[in-house]
Formats: C-alpha cells, sequence, structure tokens
C-alpha cells in the first residue's frame, strides 16, 4: 500500500529525515510517535507531496510520489490528510468544505456531492452541523469536519498529523473516537500523535523516529512493554 | 448680487457635469482593463516557486508605482510621438491608467493571496486540487474580502487621478471646472461645485464597499 525506500529530506542545510524506510500494508494502522522536531510531520508531508525529497523513492499504491509533477495530484486524491491545525475553508460551511473537491475534483453532480458529504458529516457524529461555518464550531467539531473532508474522496490511505494537538483537552476523545471507528473499519492509516493511549489501544505497529531515523519499530504490545532503544525508553518514561 | 456670480448659468454647470462624465468613463475604463493586468501581477508576484514570474512583475510594479501618472501619460502622448510614434489620445491616456492601476491594485492582489494562512492552500492541495481550481475556490473567497477596503482606497484615488487626461486635452471634471473658473471668474463657487461632484462620485462607492464588506462578513 505504501512504501517509503531510504527517504532523506534536507531543509537548507538542516538534515530533516536521514533514509526513513517503511512499509504499510493494507488496513494496517501505523503511529509514528517521537519527540518534536525529530521529523514525524515531515515523513507524512512528503507522502502526500507537500514537501518534495532530495533522494529515495516514495510508492502510494504503485506509484511513485514526486511533488514536482502533475502526477501528484492523482495520488493526493487517494491520499486523505488531516492536519493539526484543521485548515477548514473559513467561507464554505461543514457541508461545502466537504464537498467541494467532490465536486471540482472528482466533478460529481451537486446532489450527489451533498450526498455524500452528508453521509461522511453523519458518520463524524455532525449531521445536526450541515450549515455551520467553522468558526461556529469548537476545535473537536472543525477536526471531525476535515476527518470527513479527507473521507470523502474515499481515499485509500489516511494520514492524521498530530490533529489533537491544537484542541482542548476535553475535545481529543471525541476526535480519537472517529479515528478509532475508522480504524476499526479497516482503513490503512499512518498516524502521528502524542496521545500514548491511542496508539496503544489502535495501532497495529508503532514508529519511533529519532532525529530523522527510525530509532526502533514493532507491535504496539513489543514497543511499550519491552523498548530496546534507549531513547526510546527516555521518551515513554517522560511521557506516562 | 456680485456680479461675477451672474455670467455664471446652468450651462455651465452642463459643461461641469460633461466633464464628470468624462472622468467616470475613463474611470471604469481604467479600473475594469486594470483590474485583469492586477490579476495577472499580484498571482506572477505570488508565485513562490517561479522566481522569473516574480522578478518580471516586481519590476513591472516599481516602475509604474515610483514614477509619476503625469509623467507616464507625457511619455506616451508627446516621447513617443518624438520617436515617431503618434498614440491617438485615447490610448495614450488609457493605456498608462490601466497600466498604473495594474501596478498598484496588483500589490493589493498579491497582498490578498499571500494573506491566506498556508494551511489553507495545503488543505486544497490534499485534495488533488489544481492550481486554478485551489485559486477560484480556496484563495479567492478570503482573498477578495480582504482586497474590498484598499480597492476602494485606491478607487477613490484613481478618480482623482483621471483629472491627469487633461494633460493630452481631454476637458474632464477638473479641467472643465478650470475652463468654467476662467470665463466667468466665479472661481470659489465654480471648485466647491467641482469639489462636491467628485464627493458625490466618491462617497457612494465607499458606502458601496461598507456594505458589500457587511454582507460577506456574514458568511465568516
Amino acid at each position: 500500500m505504501l512504501k517509503l525506500e531510504n527517504v532523506h529530506k534536507w531543509f537548507g542545510n538542516l538534515h530533516v529525515l536521514r533514509g526513513i524506510s517503511m512499509t504499510v500494508s493494507r488496513g494496517e494502522v501505523v503511529v509514528v510517535i517521537g519527540r518534536s522536531g525529530s521529523g514525524k510531520s515531515t515523513i507524512l508531508r512528503c507522502i502526500n507531496g507537500l514537501e518534495s525529497i532530495q533522494q529515495g523513492r516514495i510508492i502510494v499504491d504503485g506509484d511513485v510520489v514526486d511533488a514536482h509533477s502533475r502526477h501528484v495530484r492523482r495520488i493526493r486524491e487517494e491520499v486523505g490528510f488531516v492536519f493539526q491545525s484543521f485548515n477548514l475553508f473559513p467561507y464554505y460551511t461543514a457541508l461545502g468544505n466537504v464537498s467541494l473537491a467532490l465536486k471540482i475534483v472528482k466533478k460529481m453532480p451537486p446532489a450527489q456531492a451533498r450526498e455524500i458529504a452528508e453521509a461522511m458529516l453523519t458518520r463524524v457524529g455532525l449531521s445536526d452541523k450541515l450549515d455551520a461555518y467553522p468558526d461556529k464550531l469548537s476545535g473537536g467539531q472543525q477536526q471531525r469536519v476535515a476527518i470527513a473532508r479527507a473521507l470523502a474522496m474515499n481515499p485509500k490511505l489516511m494520514l492524521f498529523d498530530e490533529v489533537t494537538s491544537a484542541l482542548d483537552p476535553e475535545l481529543v476523545g471525541e476526535v480519537l473516537k472517529v479515528m478509532q471507528d475508522l480504524a476499526e473499519a479497516g482503513m490503512t492509516m499512518v498516524v502521528v500523535t502524542h496521545e500514548m493511549g491511542f496508539a496503544r489501544r489502535v495501532a497495529d505497529r508503532i514508529l519511533f523516529i529519532h532525529e530523522g531515523q527510525i530509532a526502533e519499530e514493532g507491535p504496539t504490545e513489543q514497543i511499550f512493554a519491552a523498548p530496546q532503544n534507549e531513547n526510546l525508553q527516555g521518551f515513554i518514561q517522560s511521557i506516562l | 448680487m456680485p456680479e461675477i456670480f451672474i455670467a455664471f448659468s446652468y450651462k455651465d454647470v452642463l459643461f461641469l457635469l460633461q466633464g464628470a462624465i468624462l472622468t467616470i468613463a475613463l474611470c471604469a475604463m481604467a479600473f475594469s482593463c486594470g483590474l485583469f493586468v492586477a490579476l495577472l501581477i499580484g498571482l506572477m508576484r505570488a508565485a513562490r516557486k517561479i522566481i522569473v514570474l516574480r522578478w518580471v512583475a516586481g519590476t513591472y510594479v516599481e516602475i509604474f508605482r515610483g514614477t509619476p501618472l503625469m509623467m507616464q501619460i507625457f511619455i506616451a502622448y508627446f516621447g513617443l510621438s518624438i520617436l515617431g510614434l503618434q498614440l491617438p489620445r485615447f490610448v495614450a491616456v488609457s493605456v498608462p491608467l490601466i497600466l498604473f492601476t495594474g501596478a498598484f491594485m496588483g500589490e493589493i492582489v498579491r497582498a490578498g493571496i499571500e494573506a491566506i494562512p498556508r494551511g489553507q492552500r495545503e488543505a486544497g492541495w490534499s485534495l488533488g486540487m489544481t492550481y486554478g481550481q485551489l485559486m477560484r475556490y480556496v484563495v479567492a473567497p478570503t482573498a477578495v474580502r480582504i482586497m474590498i477596503p484598499p480597492t476602494v482606497g485606491f478607487l477613490v484615488q484613481l478618480v482623482k487621478g483621471t483629472s491627469l487626461a487633461y494633460v493630452v486635452g481631454y476637458i474632464e471634471l477638473t479641467r472643465a471646472g478650470y475652463i468654467v473658473s476662467q470665463s466667468t471668474y466665479a472661481t470659489m463657487l465654480v471648485f466647491t461645485l467641482v469639489g462636491a461632484i467628485y464627493f458625490g462620485i466618491n462617497y457612494p462607492l465607499s458606502l458601496a464597499s461598507q456594505r458589500l464588506e457587511a454582507r460577506l462578513k456574514r458568511h465568516a
């Protein structure tokens, strides 16, 4: 489904990703953990072609991702991305946010786009907020609209970039719940998060990123019960 | 009643209004055509990855914003004619006005585009939108709202700026006022009237923009 081969990324002189190789199979939920600035978000952004890579290859469902080609648009249609800061379009209603790309990218007739958008918003528990503008929604509701917006495109892979980090603590649960439902429904997901409880409950596999490299990876239980890498041990201790 | 007011008749008022119509026409022409130039320039200026485009548009803006409009009209009409290219009057005044509008409005367009948080563009990209779709459906709705106040500010300047069309012999409002005051000596009266007419053109523009802003704000 997703494969990274020896991916390197520089921001100017800063060597952010130092040879990342990983694979994610269909239906798998992989959680990426690590300290701030370790490069975990950059991995997601490269997978979606929001950042270009300088070395290595990223393959999504058989297609090579090249941030500079027109082709990258087709890959993006198949990869849903949910951002830390929601990034809803402020002058569209919840329904408008979800249906916009269906209409203009997927070229669906408005009625069909609306139907799908309604279904997606219902799925994330917002059937009563269809006509609300983003500034009338709480952070948790906005993030759920953003998830619905990505889901509506019927992606094969969903990327979540610290989607609960900007939320008030009491709103985190409702977003994680939606993500857990999604995982249980068999969606392939790569999740960057600091929510260790969520990682433990939902992840099939954990990747620990340290200074731009995968310092340790393994099944969820093993990572939490018996971490080998001393940076990972320190990280887990500092979080729990 | 003092003698100087007697010479001033309704014919003079009609003459001023004719000038006002020319002022409005020049302004409407310069603004509508200049807006296309501005859109192009603004998009070029905001192009983050293509440096040549940014540089070309930047140079254009600096030249047309950094030199007096009067000089631009002079060069277009008299300067080019010395070089053997005699532009028709209308062209010699329209082209500088359009390019001048393009430079100022181009910066307003650029500022509007750049004010959109990066995350919103990225959200658009991540949904598979093309550059054109992103600009039209994601950037424009926010950018247009940001652009309204400075645009009206510029438009008001432009209404007054069209008075420079007298350089090539057009009798627009200011010039008409000058001519009437010369022939009637009712200088104070005439220019008060001219001022009132300018105000009568500009004030509705301000009102309309306030209304538009308020109307668009409701959907925020």
